[in-house]
């Protein structure tokens, strides 16, 4: 699909939560009646597109993600896909030790 | 009908505003403002049938109740944060719902079923005998 197809209205943007956790951003997507294997996720130069049915979206994903490990589900019309931060990203715990 | 020649600028203007209305149209099947669950009621002859687009919800998160030829849809999505998780964006509407249809004709209640299937809610509902379509034999006058 050409990018000038995309811009054609009809598609409809799915409501989306985003969620952060200390390993990873969480996309929360509602994409009633698609089915699984209507869905594609794919990560194009920093760019996450999800397209299922009518619904298209595209978001920039902050530097620091990990693309190789993306991974996603669809239960009941719910579709959620897990972006790995990039290990160097995460916040991590230092432990204090004693001198 | 057209008060001066129709130029194709014209045309296509008519076709532009055309567009803006569907494009509206379309805007609106995801617009926050409007109530939650989003649900179309169908006549379809022998059957009615209601669609609501339920993401996230299963048969036993709704309740159905037809009365009177008015279905109401109940349920509540609950929308959870896990544990560690903070929330960057927040578009999706989890809360207590309740939206009631009158039926576009007299159905049989004991005649309808209801499934749940990727976040989608199908609910097909029988007419009753005297709202169903009847074909009328046309004969030619001897």
């Amino acid at each position: 699909m050409s990018k000038d197809a995309k811009n054609d209205k009809s598609w409809v943007r799915p409501r989306v939560d985003v969620l952060e956790g200390e390993a990873e951003l969480m996309l929360v997507a509602d994409m009633a009646g698609v089915g699984r294997e209507a869905i594609d996720v794919r990560f194009d130069d920093g760019d996450l597109t999800i397209t299922g049915g009518r619904f298209w979206r595209t978001f920039a994903m902050p530097d620091g993600v990990d693309p190789e490990k993306i991974a996603a589900e669809y239960t009941n019309g719910v579709l959620t896909v897990h972006v790995p931060k990039a290990a160097a990203k995460r916040a991590r715990r230092i432990d204090v030790r004693a001198g | 009908m057209f008060p001066r020649p129709l130029t194709y600028e014209r045309a296509f203007d008519v076709l532009d505003e055309l567009r803006r209305q569907m494009d509206r149209a379309w805007e609106d099947i995801e617009d926050p403002s409007v109530s939650w669950p989003r649900t179309t009621v169908r006549d379809a002859g022998e059957h009615v049938i209601v669609r609501a687009w339920v993401p996230g919800l299963t048969e036993k998160d709704v309740t159905l109740t037809l009365h009177d030829g008015v279905l109401t849809i109940a349920g509540e999505r609950r929308l959870t944060v896990p544990e560690g998780y903070v929330v960057r964006r927040q578009e999706r509407a989890g809360s207590r719902f309740s939206r009631s249809f009158a039926l576009p004709a007299k159905v049989d209640g004991e005649k309808a079923t209801a499934e749940v299937k990727d976040g989608v809610l199908t609910v097909t509902i029988a007419k009753a005998a005297e709202a169903k379509p009847r074909q009328i034999a046309v004969r030619t006058k001897e």
